[in-house]
């Protein structure tokens, strides 16, 4: 496919817009489709400029993006375990509880309980399981990837206890996102992390939880989050 | 006479594809196609199939691009034309497995994440392709499909159905332009850059995460760590940075057992080609259990993992040991196969001594379910020949059924000649007749691009030294292929499929062998799979020829067993006294490694170096040469 296209996915409450460019290479914004908070929104611009300064997912080589195993030990390594967790609460039809921020993010299709959310989106996740011998694998940031991407990236949110300050998940402190930023993309230079994580940490100190989970939703539904260097 | 029927023969039907797709998806037997509706024998000189390579601009026609269907008609395209073979329980199922009609024409989820897009959009591409040019095929992989249309009016919606596939999935669309956009059709896959050069290395605090999130499988390791200085950190991950951080990681035991868990799992998971065993391997009877299939995809990367440290790379493809969990373990009984293997507590592993008839990974199940065929099924096991081959060279040779076949073939090895396996396939419509390679030495018979892969690489004699072994690598005995009226398991399991190959002319799809003068037709019956089997009690039952004097019996290895021929391939002519055997085996490896930790294609000169100096010095130990890959310029590289 060549020239400039645009599209969209993504769960119910983002979008990711992806520009694929002449050459093949492949930019991606992801966004929140709900602009009405400021600090999301800056948030958003904060890190989609370091994003598209530092990603430009060209196709020469393979570090492009992880591929399910290690989609899965990255969040079980710079986030908490058990984050993937399905329950039933993120089913459609759940009630929201507005004082936890928690409301229906998956369709009935994906039932509670069993295999984790990472498992059941892995062959759109490039799972290396599945890879062929003489095959590549995780080597375009593919549409279905965005997608699933984003389904794992809600259910961490929705997963993250954010009344308690120690999760690791916890981004509402400028330390909490700075480490959070440090452990999940450890490629970043340290200089340029704090300015980043001020932005991050201001989206996720705000009152409403519901907010804070899109904050973290839309960090680990990034490409810079994705790629793997 | 046989030359009298030497036609190529291009089909349509059902039974036709049976023999296309698997012999597409393996390793190719030439022209083996065949078929039983509305069958079209093309005369040889009227049809030279084209190589030239099909583009996106050619699967779009010119300025006239059809209009796309609307998803809907598409996903009734797909169950009108393909469902026929390819929904659940039709024979092409295991190829392409197409969801239950409910599903499938629920809305496109199935299609999105199926791995086949691709070539299912290529194969539509290249019957789009061949029907401009008037002919059934282009003569290049994969195959033009449908082979047949439910009516003329279904024919027309093909250019539709493409464009809509073009505005549906353009990233499946992308992947295939990429991979069969420019091949030319006898293409294996031998890249090696040639000029490979990094123009900038990475970081040290980037080469820190990637080493930690390629081979440990989390890039958070490289904080846990903190393995450079600030200083090092900052700096281009020079020779002393790249040591200093694999040896840092690999000194360390909690890194080491993530190392084993990601690094060499991940890589002995590819070259086992596991995934296959769920992707292929579900459909292939007798039946092999989910819990059963899972655990198998993990039974080599087990065995590498258990002995990586004190067996060097190639000896592992030889050890006569496989690991079993509970779910595997009655896959290795006595009665099966002659294996005794105690069953584990579950969830743990245990090793088990693998008979003389399984000898090696080549007989596992594992091995052997990633590619379900059998002596019965027309791919006769040249797909595990094949994926023996790529595993070892780390070349995937491409099949090529219905191409070119070449020029004159040469003689046949005298010492392969021994089979009695001449098997081809027969039919007559209307006036006409024709006959399609099948058996292990018919094949070569037919061109010298046969001979490419089926002489050259050991097809035909792979074909000979699997065939104990049934689709889901069970084990065929002679007892098992009775006279015994009827088709069930236990007491006649394989009449069926014996009973189609031997049916009755007027069914139009029947299976002839002949005797050695290569002018007498007999069906094939029970009587003539037994004494396959037979054939290997003889040592002699096949061989590798003198590749300079092949005629020369006496100077061909000989072989009957997996044993002969997997110890033949890897050590190939490495002299016993050599310090180190099994160089082919690090020649697949050098291909494996960039594309299983890189994502590249291609291999390097400097990872070819780098690997091999490692496989020489360190005893042909695997994780001394991961240490030195991992330590490259190519793993250190920018992609900027």
């Amino acid at each position: 496919m060549s020239g400039t296209s645009s599209s969209s996915g993504g769960s119910a409450n983002q979008s990711g817009d992806t520009t694929r460019l002449s050459d093949g290479s492949v930019s991606v914004k992801i966004a929140k489709k709900d602009n009405n908070s400021d600090a999301v929104s800056g948030s958003k611009e904060l890190l989609g400029q370091k994003i598209s300064k530092e990603n430009k997912f060209k196709g020469v080589q393979g570090f492009l993006v992880k591929d399910s195993e290690r989609l899965r030990a990255t969040i079980n390594e710079c986030l908490d375990a058990n984050l993937l967790v399905v329950q039933a609460g993120m089913i459609q039809g759940a009630a929201p509880v507005p004082a936890t921020g928690r409301k229906a993010i998956l369709p009935l299709t994906i039932p509670a309980g069993g295999a984790d959310i990472v498992e059941r989106f892995a062959d759109d996740l490039y799972n290396p399981l599945k890879t062929g011998r003489a095959e590549t694998a995780a080597g375009t940031l593919s549409l279905e990837y965005l997608g699933a991407l984003a389904t794992v990236a809600d259910v961490v949110a929705w997963n993250c206890d954010f009344a308690n300050p120690a999760a690791r998940c916890n981004c509402g402190t400028d330390e909490g996102a700075k480490k959070i930023l440090q452990r999940c993309i450890p490629s970043y230079p340290d200089s340029q992390i704090a300015e980043v994580a001020k932005g991050f940490a201001a989206s996720c100190s705000v009152a409403d939880v519901a907010k804070k989970r899109e904050a973290l939703a839309a960090f680990l539904s990034s490409s810079t989050f994705a790629e793997a260097r | 006479m046989i030359g009298g029927y030497m036609k190529r023969m291009f089909h349509r039907g059902c039974s036709a594809k049976i023999g296309v797709a698997l012999l597409v998806t393996a390793m190719g037997a030439c022209n083996a196609k065949n078929g039983d509706s509305n069958p079209v024998i093309v005369e040889p000189a009227g049809r030279k199939p084209t190589l030239k390579a099909v583009t996106q601009a050619d699967a779009k026609g010119t300025s006239n691009r059809p209009k796309a269907l609307t998803t809907q008609e598409a996903l009734k395209f797909i169950k009108d034309n393909c469902g026929e073979c390819h929904l659940p329980g039709k024979p092409l199922n295991a190829a392409w497995g197409l969801p239950e009609e409910d599903v499938l024409l629920k809305d496109v989820t199935w299609l999105e994440g199926n791995a086949l897009s691709q070539t299912a959009y290529q194969a539509m591409v290249n019957k789009l392709v061949a029907m401009e040019k008037k002919v059934d095929d282009l003569g290049k992989p994969p195959s033009a499909m449908p082979p047949e249309f439910k009516s003329e009016a279904e024919s027309k919606k093909l250019g539709g159905m493409v464009a809509w596939f073009q505005d549906t999935f353009p990233a499946a669309v992308k992947e295939a332009h990429v991979r069969f956009g420019d091949d030319a059709p006898f293409r294996a896959v031998i890249q090696v850059d040639l000029s490979y050069k990094c123009n900038k290395l990475v970081s040290g605090q980037v080469f820190q995460t990637r080493f930690a999130e390629k081979a440990l499988g989390a890039a958070s390791h490289a904080v846990d760590a903190n393995l450079l200085s600030d200083e090092e950190k900052a700096s281009p991950a020079n020779e002393n940075i790249r040591k200093k951080v694999v040896d840092g990681f690999l000194a360390n035991d909690t890194y080491r057992k993530k190392f084993e868990d990601y690094a060499i799992g991940s890589l002995a998971r590819r070259i086992a080609n596991s995934g296959d065993i769920e992707r292929k391997g579900a459909s292939a009877q007798p039946s092999v259990s989910p819990a059963a299939r899972t655990d198998l995809q993990q039974e080599f990367s087990q065995l590498v993992k258990k002995y990586y440290k004190d067996v060097s790379y190639p000896e592992i493809f030889l050890l006569n040991k496989v690991m079993v969990t509970s779910n595997t373990a009655p896959l290795y009984s006595v009665a099966q196969s002659g294996e005794d293997c105690a069953t584990p507590a579950a969830n743990t592993w245990a090793e088990c001594t693998l008979s003389e008839k399984r000898a090696n990974f080549f007989g596992t199940r594992g091995f052997l379910l990633s590619k379900p065929t059998s002596m019965f099924e027309n791919n006769n096991n040249y797909g595990r020949g094949g994926d023996t081959f790529s595993t070892i060279f780390g070349e995937v040779l491409m099949a090529n059924t219905d191409g070119v076949s070449g020029e004159a073939p040469k003689p046949i090895p005298e010492c392969l000649n021994v089979t009695k396996d001449k098997r081809w396939k027969y039919k007559k419509i209307g006036e006409k007749e024709g006959i399609a390679a099948w058996g292990a030495i018919a094949i070569p018979f037919y061109g010298r691009v046969c001979q490419g892969c089926h002489l050259n690489r050991h097809l035909a004699a792979a074909s000979v030294v699997f065939r104990p072994f049934g689709l889901a690598g069970e084990v065929i005995t002679p007892d098992a292929i009775t006279d015994a009226p009827g088709n069930r398991a236990p007491v006649a399991p394989y009449n069926s499929v014996i009973q189609l190959r031997s049916a009755p002319a007027e069914q139009k799809f029947q299976v002839y062998h002949t005797d050695a003068t290569a002018s007498v037709f007999q069906p094939v019956d029970q009587k003539f799979y037994r004494d396959l089997l037979e054939e290997l009690n003889n040592p002699e039952a096949t061989c590798f020829p003198d590749a300079r004097d092949p005629q020369n019996k006496e100077k061909a290895v000989k072989a009957n067993s997996i044993a002969k021929y997997a110890e033949k391939l890897i050590y190939q002519n490495d002299s016993k006294d050599s310090r180190v055997r099994g160089t082919a085996a690090v020649r697949g490896l050098n291909r494996f490694l960039p594309s299983v930790f890189l994502n590249n294609k291609a291999t390097n000169l400097e990872v070819i170096s780098a690997v091999n100096s490692a496989f020489e010095n360190k005893e042909g130990k695997l994780e001394p040469m991961l240490r030195a890959f991992f330590s490259t310029e190519t793993f250190a590289c920018s992609a900027d």
